[in-house]
């Protein structure tokens, strides 16, 4: 178990640059998760860290020790591979316990070890099967036991749950996380779904074209994204040009959107002086057209809506011809509205104001 | 982390090999035909090549028998395959023998055999005779065709056998739901679709046919070949000068090559994808048409197998010279075999067993690091295994004569043979080991170096077992050519390296009929009991296409 610290990672392949300097101390027990779509570098990064891919320049770091030129099977890294990676011909048993042997344990420890493993990801009594005898979601507690019995320094998981379906995707969260908080082993997940790194993670790391966007505990990259990219990839969110008017007081920036004047905090100083407004979808309320729009209000008519039980979600196109995404919680406020009505929505105080540039 | 250690290393040490023992000898082949006799440049020996008779009219003989014998591997393949797949025959389980008599049987002693049916002595011709019957010349067109149809054919069935079996029997149905009889679905749904697969393999009976030695000069003496021609030019030109065998290496290579490079170019783009499917059900045929069509897939069988029988009745069979008693039985054969010529056998034993060894090691290597590790060196290494299926045993045994006998690197003997042995299997092996290593994923082996395995003995641990059926079927096949290996090894060996298959030769040279057949029995064993260990009790697959 070890803090975990990069150095201006940078990799090319050619003249193609895949990591364009990452650096990050990540602190011992963390639960860290790379987010990305695929091609922003966050696989090369896991696979740096393992020992795959060596970086074109900086360094990796376990607590003090510079394992940049250490190989993989030096390292005490455990990995969970997308595709669980069991080996075919080894049962269960042997497959936890080959890591152990490596180590070259006893075979009263292996006894030991392996079923008190097997049973901690709810698989005990099972270490005879063949991997093709298992389910999906069996292979890849068998892929987690044995990456964690060697009870390594740092655990790396690469999209471990994207082959699982959906229910069981939900419920490895919980087996993962559990079996993580229980061991505080420092695990470095790499995924391209935003709702298992929010679910899951200690710290996020969003990156982007082989950089990390930003970086922050899952509420705090939700609430307060700093670019438009990052607002888009955690979460979803409406963006709209806005034109900067004034500095209030409170803390709370004027601008202009579409002819109304919307308040919120300005998240970066945009060189240009061209800003988005960042609106989560629930942050937006809605109601029928009664009155003429007042300050933070603006017009226009449901698209279409779709009932989802404790939530209502309505697409809104606006007078100026721009789609709006809102999503309303509860249905006593909104049972009235329905395809076509003309609607006044309103841009609450909680929306945020980006650099344009960065979208 | 050395990056160049050990896989680059490794690739570039069996680049290395392949330089020195496949390469080097096949460009020096193509060189000397163009070096006169004294010693400079000179097309001597292609102008003697086009300008006599015999030569051109070898290499016409040559391409014509090539193309008959397709032709006729391609109809009794086909229909065999057609039959087996369609129809409920009553010995349909006899038929999966078919590929294994290939094995089993080797090229020479099917030519031997039927030599003992059909020849000067032979029993049906004797018998005619005995009849006052005139018979038709057996050595000579009608032989060679007769022969090497039923080597070859196998080939073509087991490739269209696949292809029908593959076949989605709802692609039928929708073809007669859409209005055309079952027969003439069959011809306008079925064929096309494993055309494909049906002209790949006669391409291979084809090249097959060009690079045939033992049939061709067991069964050629009235008609010129190419390999034949190749053979006597070096036989009677040893020492000489070596334009003219370099010349007929070079054409039997061109033609080969020329061959392949067709298959790539045209064959290899026309891979139907077949979803998998509902196989087509097999129907049950009653009344004339039943043994009509399950008599001539019966006599098919019969021919396939009827080699092995008339050699061991051979072998037992008392002689005198080259006259056969048949029916008065005797041990003889085996005691003279007992008394003088063990070392026959030891001999194709060690050959065979160190080629095998050797070869399978290195094609194990080698298709993992083509597979998994990719190097600079690999696209080279890659175009080299390519090199020893452009030629004919006979044409290797030359350039592996004529390479080392002198210059910078000089092998004699026994090492040649092993090489010779060894080589030519080299393109096949390495298929055969990696057939399981595009199946493994690379992350398993990630897996097990991430839990501190080194990448060597994750290979031996992790990777190596996976790879162990493919690796299996490659020694088996290996075995059982090595075992049957005559055309580069005749041109080679030296006296006290006889191995069975050069002893045969040499017997059916002198027409010791008897003799030979002793022998061919001690060699079809030999092949016989690694196949049967392997399919029995390690269930290896052989024949996974």
């Amino acid at each position: 178990m070890a803090e975990l610290i990069l150095q201006d990672i940078r990799k090319s392949y050619g003249d193609a640059e895949v990591l364009k300097g990452v650096s990050r101390r990540i602190a011992d027990g963390t639960f860290f998760t790379l987010l990305g779509p695929s091609g922003c570098g966050k696989t090369t990064l896991l696979r740096i860290i393992a020992g795959f891919v060596s970086p074109t320049q900086g360094a990796v770091h376990f607590n003090k020790d510079d394992i940049t030129r250490v190989s993989t099977h030096q390292r005490g890294v455990g990995m969970v591979f997308q595709d669980y990676a069991l080996f075919p011909d080894k049962n269960v048993f042997d497959n936890v316990a080959y890591g152990l042997r490596a180590r070259k344990l006893s075979s009263k420890e292996l006894q030991r070890k392996v079923p008190e493993y097997l049973e901690k990801v709810g698989l005990d009594g099972l270490g005879s099967r063949l991997p093709a005898e298992m389910s999906g979601g069996q292979r890849q507690r068998v892929a987690l036991a044995r990456a964690l019995v060697i009870e390594p320094r740092v655990l790396l998981m690469d999209e471990p749950l994207s082959n699982l379906d959906a229910s069981l995707r939900v419920q490895m969260r919980d087996v993962i996380r559990s079996l993580q908080l229980e061991t505080r082993t420092t695990t470095i997940f790499v995924t391209h779904d935003q709702e298992e790194a929010l679910a899951m993670s200690d710290e996020i790391a969003v990156m982007k074209n082989g950089c990390i966007d930003q970086c922050g505990a899952p509420a705090d990259v939700y609430r307060n994204p700093k670019t438009a990219y990052v607002s888009r990839f955690v979460g979803s969110a409406n963006l709209l040009e806005a034109e900067f008017q004034e500095h209030g007081l409170d803390g709370m920036d004027r601008y202009l959107v579409q002819g109304t004047l919307v308040s919120g905090r300005t998240m970066g100083i945009a060189e240009n002086g061209r800003y988005l407004m960042v609106a989560r979808p629930e942050n937006i309320t809605i109601r029928k057209k009664y009155s003429e729009p007042g300050n933070g209000e603006l017009e226009g008519r449901i698209a279409s809506l779709q009932f989802q039980g404790y939530r209502t979600s309505f697409h809104v196109v606006l007078n100026s011809g721009e789609d709006l995404h809102v999503e309303t919680v509860g249905e006593a406020a909104t049972s009235a509205l329905g395809r076509g009505d003309n609607v006044i929505v309103s841009i609450g105080e909680k929306c945020l104001f980006v650099p344009e540039a960065s979208a | 982390m050395n990056r160049f250690f050990p896989w680059g290393f490794l690739s570039a040490l069996a680049l290395i090999f392949l330089a020195i023992f496949v390469a080097y000898p096949i460009f020096g082949v193509l060189f000397r035909s163009f070096i006169g006799d004294n010693g400079t440049f000179s097309i001597d020996g292609f102008e003697t090549f086009l300008t006599r008779g015999k030569y051109l009219e070898a290499l016409m003989n040559t391409v014509i028998l090539s193309l008959i014998v397709t032709l006729t591997c391609t109809i009794l393949g086909v229909f065999l395959a057609f039959v087996v797949a369609r129809y409920d025959i009553p010995f349909g389980n006899i038929v999966l023998l078919l590929p294994l008599s290939v094995l089993i049987i080797p090229e020479l002693i099917s030519a031997q055999s039927w030599v003992m049916v059909f020849g000067n002595n032979g029993l049906v011709t004797n018998l005619f005779k005995a009849l006052g019957l005139p018979f038709p010349q057996f050595y000579g067109w009608f032989g060679l065709i007769y022969v090497m149809t039923l080597t070859y054919y196998v080939h073509v069935f087991l490739a269209a056998l696949a292809a029908l079996r593959g076949f989605d029997h709802s692609l039928e149905e929708a073809g007669q739901s859409l209005g055309t009889a079952p027969l003439t679905t069959y011809i306008r749904v079925v064929f096309p679709t494993i055309l494909p697969a049906v002209l790949a393999s006669g391409l291979i009976v084809f090249t097959l046919v060009i690079g045939n030695f033992a049939i061709s000069i067991a069964l050629a003496q009235r008609v010129p070949l190419l390999s034949v021609m190749t053979y006597r030019s070096f036989i009677s030109e040893l020492g000489g000068n070596p334009t003219m065998q370099s010349t007929l290496a070079t054409v039997s290579i061109l033609l080969v090559s020329g061959v392949l490079f067709l298959q790539k170019r045209y064959l290899s783009k026309r891979n139907y994808q077949m979803v998998a499917g509902r196989t087509t059900p097999r129907i049950k045929l009653r009344g004339w048409k039943a043994i009509l069509i399950s008599g001539g897939a019966g006599l098919i069988i019969v021919l396939s197998l009827m080699p092995a029988l008339v050699v061991l009745m051979g072998s037992f069979t008392v002689s005198r010279g080259p006259v056969m008693y048949w029916g008065q039985f005797t041990l003889e054969h085996y005691m003279r075999i007992w008394d003088f010529n063990l070392a026959v056998i030891g001999n194709s034993l060690k050959f065979a067993s160190l080629a095998t060894g050797l070869g399978v090691c290195f094609a194990t290597l080698v298709s993992y690091l083509l597979v998994k590790k990719r190097s600079v060196f690999s696209p080279v290494l890659d175009y080299l295994l390519l090199l020893p299926l452009t030629i004919s045993g006979t044409v290797l045994g030359i350039a592996l004569a004529q390479s080392f006998n002198s210059g910078p690197i000089v092998l004699t003997g026994g090492l040649l043979m092993v090489l010779a042995m060894m080589v030519r299997r080299l393109p096949f092996g390495v298929r055969n080991a990696s057939s399981n290593l595009h199946n493994i994923s690379n992350s398993i082996e990630e897996a097990s170096v991430s839990l501190g395995v080194p990448p060597v003995r994750t290979f031996f641990n992790v990777v190596l077992p996976l790879m162990a059926p493919g690796i299996a079927a490659a020694a088996i096949l290996t075995w059982v050519t090595t075992v049957a290996e005559l055309s580069a090894s005749v041109v080679i060996y030296q006296a006290g390296q006889e191995t069975l298959p050069i002893q045969i030769f040499r017997l059916i040279s002198s027409d010791l009929m008897a003799r030979a057949s002793a022998f061919g029995v001690i060699n079809m064993i030999i092949i016989l009991v690694p196949v049967f260990f392997g399919i029995k009790v390690m269930k290896v697959r052989l024949f996974s296409s």
